[in-house]
Protein backbone atom coordinates (compact mmCIF):
# COMPACT_ATOMS: atom_id res chain seq x y z
CA UNK A 1 0.00 0.00 0.00
CA UNK A 2 1.49 3.36 -0.92
CA UNK A 3 0.27 6.88 -1.40
CA UNK A 4 0.77 9.20 -4.33
CA UNK A 5 3.63 11.05 -2.67
CA UNK A 6 1.67 14.21 -1.86
CA UNK A 7 1.77 13.54 1.87
CA UNK A 8 5.12 13.13 3.51
CA UNK A 9 5.04 11.48 6.95
CA UNK A 10 7.74 12.93 9.19
CA UNK A 11 8.64 10.87 12.24
CA UNK A 12 9.64 12.37 15.60
CA UNK A 13 10.64 10.68 18.85
CA UNK A 14 9.47 13.32 21.33
CA UNK A 15 6.51 15.68 21.62
CA UNK A 16 8.48 18.91 22.23
CA UNK A 17 10.41 18.50 18.93
CA UNK A 18 7.21 17.74 17.05
CA UNK A 19 5.47 20.77 18.53
CA UNK A 20 8.34 23.07 17.52
CA UNK A 21 8.35 21.66 13.97
CA UNK A 22 4.63 22.37 13.73
CA UNK A 23 4.97 25.90 15.11
CA UNK A 24 7.84 26.69 12.75
CA UNK A 25 5.61 25.66 9.81
CA UNK A 26 7.90 22.81 8.81
CA UNK A 27 4.80 20.64 9.16
CA UNK A 28 1.48 21.49 7.51
CA UNK A 29 -0.31 19.03 9.80
CA UNK A 30 0.57 16.80 12.68
CA UNK A 31 -0.68 14.12 14.98
CA UNK A 32 -0.34 15.81 18.35
CA UNK A 33 -1.52 15.32 21.93
CA UNK A 34 -5.08 16.58 22.32
CA UNK A 35 -4.49 18.84 25.37
CA UNK A 36 -1.29 20.17 23.75
CA UNK A 37 -3.27 21.29 20.70
CA UNK A 38 -5.91 22.89 22.95
CA UNK A 39 -3.25 24.66 25.02
CA UNK A 40 -1.56 25.97 21.87
CA UNK A 41 -4.88 27.46 20.78
CA UNK A 42 -5.18 29.12 24.19
CA UNK A 43 -1.74 30.61 23.61
CA UNK A 44 -2.94 32.15 20.35
CA UNK A 45 -1.63 29.58 17.87
CA UNK A 46 -4.09 29.33 14.94
CA UNK A 47 -4.48 25.56 15.15
CA UNK A 48 -7.50 23.39 14.45
CA UNK A 49 -8.16 19.79 15.44
CA UNK A 50 -9.80 18.16 12.42
CA UNK A 51 -9.84 14.45 13.26
CA UNK A 52 -8.61 11.90 15.80
CA UNK A 53 -5.68 9.56 15.34
CA UNK A 54 -7.24 6.64 17.21
CA UNK A 55 -9.23 5.87 20.33
CA UNK A 56 -7.89 4.09 23.42
CA UNK A 57 -4.48 2.55 22.65
CA UNK A 58 -2.82 3.64 25.88
CA UNK A 59 -1.84 1.44 28.82
CA UNK A 60 -0.25 1.92 32.21
CA UNK A 61 2.46 -0.66 32.83
CA UNK A 62 4.20 -1.55 36.07
CA UNK A 63 7.10 -3.92 36.65
CA UNK A 64 5.96 -7.54 36.76
CA UNK A 65 7.24 -7.91 40.33
CA UNK A 66 5.76 -4.62 41.49
CA UNK A 67 3.52 -4.47 44.53
CA UNK A 68 1.26 -2.06 42.63
CA UNK A 69 -1.97 -3.94 41.97
CA UNK A 70 -4.48 -1.10 41.66
CA UNK A 71 -4.49 2.61 40.93
CA UNK A 72 -4.53 3.53 44.64
CA UNK A 73 -1.17 1.78 45.03
CA UNK A 74 0.46 4.49 42.89
CA UNK A 75 0.51 6.75 45.95
CA UNK A 76 4.10 7.80 46.62
CA UNK A 77 5.36 6.27 43.35
CA UNK A 78 7.15 7.64 40.28
CA UNK A 79 5.24 7.52 37.02
CA UNK A 80 6.58 8.42 33.55
CA UNK A 81 4.17 10.38 31.33
CA UNK A 82 4.74 11.54 27.74
CA UNK A 83 4.18 15.22 28.43
CA UNK A 84 2.58 17.67 30.83
CA UNK A 85 -0.01 18.43 28.11
CA UNK A 86 -1.05 14.82 27.52
CA UNK A 87 -4.27 12.98 28.21
CA UNK A 88 -2.10 10.29 29.78
CA UNK A 89 -1.42 12.81 32.55
CA UNK A 90 -5.10 13.75 32.69
CA UNK A 91 -6.24 10.14 33.00
CA UNK A 92 -4.10 9.85 36.16
CA UNK A 93 -5.62 13.08 37.46
CA UNK A 94 -9.14 11.80 36.65
CA UNK A 95 -8.59 8.35 38.18
CA UNK A 96 -6.98 9.86 41.30
CA UNK A 97 -9.85 12.31 41.76
CA UNK A 98 -12.37 9.48 41.53
CA UNK A 99 -10.45 7.67 44.29
CA UNK A 100 -9.93 10.60 46.61
CA UNK A 101 -6.25 11.03 45.76
CA UNK A 102 -4.54 14.09 44.35
CA UNK A 103 -1.56 14.71 42.11
CA UNK A 104 0.69 15.49 45.07
CA UNK A 105 0.44 11.79 45.91
CA UNK A 106 2.51 10.83 42.88
CA UNK A 107 5.70 12.03 41.19
CA UNK A 108 5.30 12.48 37.44
CA UNK A 109 8.32 12.46 35.12
CA UNK A 110 8.05 13.63 31.52
CA UNK A 111 9.75 11.25 29.12
CA UNK A 112 9.72 10.45 25.38
CA UNK A 113 7.63 7.29 24.96
CA UNK A 114 10.44 5.30 23.25
CA UNK A 115 12.57 5.71 26.41
CA UNK A 116 9.91 4.41 28.78
CA UNK A 117 10.28 0.61 28.53
CA UNK A 118 14.01 0.64 29.40
CA UNK A 119 13.35 3.05 32.26
CA UNK A 120 10.81 0.66 33.72
CA UNK A 121 13.06 -2.33 33.16
CA UNK A 122 15.82 -0.82 35.31
CA UNK A 123 13.14 0.32 37.80
CA UNK A 124 14.04 3.99 37.50
CA UNK A 125 10.30 4.57 37.62
CA UNK A 126 7.47 2.53 39.13
CA UNK A 127 5.04 2.86 36.24
CA UNK A 128 4.92 4.11 32.68
CA UNK A 129 1.99 5.35 30.63
CA UNK A 130 1.96 6.20 26.93
CA UNK A 131 0.42 5.33 23.63
CA UNK A 132 1.26 1.92 22.21
CA UNK A 133 3.34 0.06 21.14
CA UNK A 134 5.88 1.04 23.81
CA UNK A 135 3.73 -0.27 26.64
CA UNK A 136 3.23 -3.61 24.90
CA UNK A 137 6.99 -3.74 24.33
CA UNK A 138 7.53 -4.01 28.11
CA UNK A 139 4.71 -6.52 28.38
CA UNK A 140 5.98 -8.69 25.51
CA UNK A 141 9.55 -8.62 26.83
CA UNK A 142 8.27 -10.11 30.07
CA UNK A 143 9.21 -7.43 32.61
CA UNK A 144 6.02 -5.34 32.32
CA UNK A 145 2.52 -5.99 33.60
CA UNK A 146 -0.60 -4.07 32.60
CA UNK A 147 -2.05 -2.08 35.49
CA UNK A 148 -4.85 -0.78 33.29
CA UNK A 149 -5.82 -0.22 29.70
CA UNK A 150 -7.48 3.13 29.04
CA UNK A 151 -10.58 1.43 27.65
CA UNK A 152 -11.25 0.16 31.18
CA UNK A 153 -10.66 3.46 32.98
CA UNK A 154 -11.63 6.18 30.47
CA UNK A 155 -13.56 4.47 27.63
CA UNK A 156 -13.12 5.99 24.16
CA UNK A 157 -9.93 7.65 25.40
CA UNK A 158 -8.42 10.24 23.06
CA UNK A 159 -4.64 10.51 22.91
CA UNK A 160 -3.54 11.98 19.57
CA UNK A 161 -5.47 14.24 17.26
CA UNK A 162 -4.81 15.44 13.74
CA UNK A 163 -4.10 19.16 13.95
CA UNK A 164 -3.72 21.55 11.03
CA UNK A 165 -2.77 25.21 10.70
CA UNK A 166 -5.84 27.38 10.21
CA UNK A 167 -4.47 28.95 7.03
CA UNK A 168 -3.66 25.50 5.65
CA UNK A 169 -7.36 24.70 5.98
CA UNK A 170 -8.17 27.97 4.21
CA UNK A 171 -5.58 27.63 1.42
CA UNK A 172 -5.44 23.85 0.96
CA UNK A 173 -8.79 22.57 2.10
CA UNK A 174 -8.83 19.88 -0.58
CA UNK A 175 -5.53 18.45 0.65
CA UNK A 176 -6.70 18.42 4.25
CA UNK A 177 -9.92 16.70 3.17
CA UNK A 178 -7.92 14.04 1.30
CA UNK A 179 -5.75 13.47 4.35
CA UNK A 180 -8.75 13.12 6.66
CA UNK A 181 -10.55 10.85 4.18
CA UNK A 182 -7.47 8.66 3.93
CA UNK A 183 -7.17 8.30 7.71
CA UNK A 184 -10.89 7.65 8.08
CA UNK A 185 -10.99 5.03 5.32
CA UNK A 186 -7.80 3.36 6.60
CA UNK A 187 -9.30 3.22 10.07
CA UNK A 188 -12.47 1.57 8.82
CA UNK A 189 -10.38 -0.90 6.83
CA UNK A 190 -8.24 -1.67 9.88
CA UNK A 191 -11.19 -2.37 12.12
CA UNK A 192 -13.00 -4.49 9.50
CA UNK A 193 -11.24 -7.78 10.25
CA UNK A 194 -8.38 -9.11 12.38
CA UNK A 195 -6.67 -10.16 9.16
CA UNK A 196 -6.51 -6.50 8.08
CA UNK A 197 -4.94 -5.59 11.41
CA UNK A 198 -2.26 -8.24 10.95
CA UNK A 199 -1.55 -6.98 7.42
CA UNK A 200 -1.27 -3.42 8.75
CA UNK A 201 1.17 -4.58 11.44
CA UNK A 202 3.46 -5.88 8.71
CA UNK A 203 3.60 -2.82 6.46
CA UNK A 204 3.32 -0.15 9.17
CA UNK A 205 6.05 -1.83 11.22
CA UNK A 206 8.42 -2.09 8.27
CA UNK A 207 7.66 1.06 6.27
CA UNK A 208 6.62 3.71 8.80
CA UNK A 209 7.33 2.80 12.42
CA UNK A 210 10.56 0.82 11.97
CA UNK A 211 9.31 -1.55 14.65
CA UNK A 212 8.98 -5.31 14.91
CA UNK A 213 5.71 -6.29 13.18
CA UNK A 214 5.17 -8.90 15.89
CA UNK A 215 5.00 -6.10 18.45
CA UNK A 216 2.35 -4.31 16.40
CA UNK A 217 0.46 -7.58 15.92
CA UNK A 218 0.42 -7.91 19.71
CA UNK A 219 -0.88 -4.35 20.16
CA UNK A 220 -3.58 -4.77 17.53
CA UNK A 221 -4.88 -8.08 18.86
CA UNK A 222 -4.35 -8.48 22.60
CA UNK A 223 -7.11 -7.66 23.21
CA UNK A 224 -8.61 -6.58 19.85
CA UNK A 225 -10.15 -3.46 21.40
CA UNK A 226 -6.85 -2.33 22.97
CA UNK A 227 -6.77 0.35 20.26
CA UNK A 228 -9.55 1.38 17.89
CA UNK A 229 -9.45 3.23 14.58
CA UNK A 230 -13.12 3.98 14.04
CA UNK A 231 -15.38 6.63 15.53
CA UNK A 232 -12.68 9.24 15.06
CA UNK A 233 -14.92 12.24 14.45
CA UNK A 234 -14.15 15.26 16.61
CA UNK A 235 -17.06 15.34 19.09
CA UNK A 236 -17.82 18.35 21.23
CA UNK A 237 -18.68 16.40 24.41
CA UNK A 238 -15.36 14.50 24.38
CA UNK A 239 -13.36 17.71 24.16
CA UNK A 240 -15.47 19.58 26.69
CA UNK A 241 -14.66 16.76 29.12
CA UNK A 242 -10.93 17.20 28.38
CA UNK A 243 -11.38 20.97 28.82
CA UNK A 244 -12.97 20.46 32.25
CA UNK A 245 -10.35 17.99 33.47
CA UNK A 246 -7.54 20.08 31.97
CA UNK A 247 -8.75 23.16 33.84
CA UNK A 248 -9.06 21.17 37.09
CA UNK A 249 -5.56 19.81 36.57
CA UNK A 250 -4.18 23.29 35.90
CA UNK A 251 -2.87 22.69 32.37
CA UNK A 252 -5.66 24.51 30.51
CA UNK A 253 -6.99 28.00 31.18
CA UNK A 254 -10.41 27.55 29.61
CA UNK A 255 -9.90 30.52 27.30
CA UNK A 256 -10.31 28.46 24.10
CA UNK A 257 -13.52 26.59 23.50
CA UNK A 258 -14.50 23.80 21.11
CA UNK A 259 -15.36 26.21 18.29
CA UNK A 260 -11.95 27.84 18.61
CA UNK A 261 -9.72 24.78 18.47
CA UNK A 262 -11.82 22.23 16.55
CA UNK A 263 -13.11 22.00 12.99
CA UNK A 264 -15.22 18.83 12.69
CA UNK A 265 -16.49 19.74 9.21
CA UNK A 266 -14.25 17.31 7.32
CA UNK A 267 -16.31 14.28 8.36
CA UNK A 268 -19.96 15.17 8.82
CA UNK A 269 -21.23 11.59 8.90
CA UNK A 270 -18.94 8.85 10.22
CA UNK A 271 -21.29 6.15 8.91
CA UNK A 272 -20.83 7.35 5.33
CA UNK A 273 -17.10 6.57 5.29
CA UNK A 274 -16.29 3.59 3.11
CA UNK A 275 -13.26 1.44 4.03
CA UNK A 276 -10.50 0.98 1.49
CA UNK A 277 -10.87 -2.11 -0.69
CA UNK A 278 -7.35 -3.35 -0.30
CA UNK A 279 -5.88 -6.74 0.42
CA UNK A 280 -2.22 -7.62 0.79
CA UNK A 281 -0.68 -9.43 -2.15
CA UNK A 282 0.68 -12.80 -1.02
CA UNK B 1 34.67 59.93 4.71
CA UNK B 2 35.26 59.99 8.44
CA UNK B 3 35.77 56.90 10.57
CA UNK B 4 32.39 57.56 12.22
CA UNK B 5 30.63 57.46 8.83
CA UNK B 6 32.45 54.28 7.84
CA UNK B 7 31.48 52.61 11.11
CA UNK B 8 27.86 53.69 10.70
CA UNK B 9 27.76 52.31 7.16
CA UNK B 10 29.37 49.06 8.30
CA UNK B 11 26.81 48.63 11.09
CA UNK B 12 23.89 49.41 8.77
CA UNK B 13 25.27 47.01 6.16
CA UNK B 14 25.68 44.27 8.74
CA UNK B 15 22.14 44.80 10.03
CA UNK B 16 20.77 44.64 6.49
CA UNK B 17 22.58 41.38 5.76
CA UNK B 18 21.42 39.80 9.03
CA UNK B 19 17.85 40.99 8.46
CA UNK B 20 17.70 39.55 4.94
CA UNK B 21 19.22 36.25 6.12
CA UNK B 22 16.70 36.08 8.97
CA UNK B 23 13.76 36.73 6.65
CA UNK B 24 15.03 34.16 4.18
CA UNK B 25 16.17 31.36 6.49
CA UNK B 26 13.93 31.67 9.52
CA UNK B 27 10.68 33.20 8.38
CA UNK B 28 10.81 32.02 4.72
CA UNK B 29 9.33 35.38 3.71
CA UNK B 30 11.67 35.59 0.71
CA UNK B 31 11.52 31.89 -0.11
CA UNK B 32 9.17 31.77 -3.09
CA UNK B 33 9.94 28.17 -3.92
CA UNK B 34 8.81 26.79 -0.56
CA UNK B 35 5.46 28.57 -0.57
CA UNK B 36 4.72 27.59 -4.15
CA UNK B 37 5.59 23.96 -3.39
CA UNK B 38 2.95 23.83 -0.70
CA UNK B 39 0.31 25.43 -2.84
CA UNK B 40 1.07 23.11 -5.73
CA UNK B 41 0.36 20.21 -3.41
CA UNK B 42 3.87 18.84 -3.93
CA UNK B 43 4.68 18.71 -0.23
CA UNK B 44 2.35 18.29 2.67
CA UNK B 45 4.33 17.19 5.68
CA UNK B 46 2.48 15.36 8.42
CA UNK B 47 4.30 14.90 11.73
CA UNK B 48 3.83 11.87 13.91
CA UNK B 49 5.33 9.89 16.76
CA UNK B 50 5.45 6.12 16.33
CA UNK B 51 2.64 5.62 18.84
CA UNK B 52 -0.60 3.79 17.95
Amino acid sequence: MSGDGTFEPVRFNGWPELKEAFLSRYLEASFILAPMAMALREQGVPIKIVYLGHRDGTAMIVHKDSTIQRIEDLRGKKVAVPNRFSNQRLIIFRAFKQRGLNMNDVTLLEMPPPDMPATLQVRAVDAIISGEPFMAQAEMAGYGRVLFLTKDVWPEFISCVLAVHEDTIRDQRGQVQRLVDGIARSGKWLDQTMDHRMQAAQFAGQQYYNQDPKLLEFVLSKPPDRVKYTNLTVRRKDFEEIEDIGRDAGILQGTARFGDYADPSFVSDEASIQPYRWEATP
Amino acid sequence: MSLQHRLLLAVLGWLSVVTVLHLWLNTHVLDRSSSSKVHDGQQFRVGFLPVT
